[in-house]
């Protein structure tokens, strides 16, 4: 026993050792990275704007916290106070839009994007307040 | 006819005065962070989309924004945030609706500070209490913008914490909110 004890000691400490790393990996975890992750729906910003206006629970149940890409025309490209660029797509819904946050480190020559030109965002949803908004943004085709 | 003239040349002139000085200001894109302090560690987390309208004649404030807009720094906890304690899926949004006081009559027309007492009620997880605080507004070239923080006491909100992990999250977290509004056209 004790022999095999001497022998094997290395296994319980390992495997103690890949669990503490394990957990503290995973507690220590950074955001998606929403450029390479998939996409669950994909949608047109009419679609996406209709949806949440003729039922917004059922829409939150089916987008809520999802990545998902979104293809519409520019309405406006702007800042937000953190100067994040804030691009709006069109859904036909009168006041209301799809307000997407870009992410910091999308190196988009933002100029280039010109209104009413068609896009498309990949972003987490998050739900609706007078627009919808998807946060971590990431236009698709431009670099 | 002259009196025709002139009252449409009066109507034109308040019509052109009231859109330049617009009494009510938005923001979709507001910034509001909260930090929890503890013995274990600090959390803190942003939302950079939120939306709020002030309204300068009838001195009223709503507030309005998502409860999964809250980004945090670690996965894990934007998680357990949003299924644990607030239940986003339930309850997606946390809203203020309130009146100011300020502490002298706000000129729109001319740079100024203001210092403004306001009261009202806050919704988090479903759950509405009175609230009151203080917050500055300071109008700069036509444009308005508005600062103000609180405490918000978690247990007021039916918000449980786990006895296993009380040491991680503060029983107070402090809210903090930024907007810089614009012009609100109906």
């Amino acid at each position: 026993m004790k022999k095999l004890i001497k022998k094997y000691w290395i296994i319980p400490v390992l495997l103690t050792i890949t669990l503490i790393g394990f957990s503290t990996y995973m507690y220590n975890k950074p955001r998606k990275n929403i450029i390479d992750a998939g996409a669950k729906y994909k949608v047109s910003s009419k679609k996406l704007f209709a949806d949440f206006e003729s039922n917004e629970n059922q829409a939150n149940k089916r987008y809520l916290n999802q990545v998902i890409e979104v293809a519409g025309s520019v309405k406006e490209v702007s800042k937000n106070q953190q100067g994040d660029f804030i691009v709006v797509l069109d859904s036909d819904g009168g006041f209301g839009t799809v307000r997407g946050t870009l992410i910091k480190n999308q190196k988009l020559e933002i100029d280039k994007i010109k209104e009413g030109e068609a896009i498309t965002l990949k972003g987490i949803c998050t739900g609706m307040l007078l627009d919808i908004i998807l946060v971590d943004c990431y236009v698709i085709g431009e670099t | 006819m002259n009196i025709l003239k002139i009252s449409s040349v009066i109507t034109l002139l308040i019509g052109l005065t009231t859109s330049v000085f617009a009494q009510k200001f938005i923001t979709k894109n507001g910034h509001t962070s909260f930090y929890s302090e503890a013995p274990m560690e600090n959390i803190e987390a942003h939302n950079k989309e939120v939306l709020s309208i002030i309204d300068f004649e009838s001195n009223e404030i709503v507030t309005t924004m998502l409860m999964n807009g809250f980004q945090f720094k670690k996965s894990l906890m934007q998680e357990h945030f949003n299924e644990k304690y607030v239940e986003s899926d339930q309850f997606p949004k946390a809203t203020f609706k309130g009146k100011f006081t300020p502490n002298e009559t706000i000129d729109l027309s001319k740079d100024g500070n203001y210092e403004l007492a306001v009261t009202g009620t806050l919704t988090i997880h479903g759950v509405t209490k009175p609230i009151d605080t203080s917050a500055t507004i300071e109008v700069k070239d036509g444009a308005v913008s508005g600062k103000t923080n609180f405490n918000v006491k978690v247990e007021d909100y039916d918000i449980s914490i786990p006895k296993v992990v009380v040491e991680n999250i503060a029983e107070t977290v402090l809210v903090t909110s930024e907007f810089t509004y614009s012009p609100y056209s109906n």
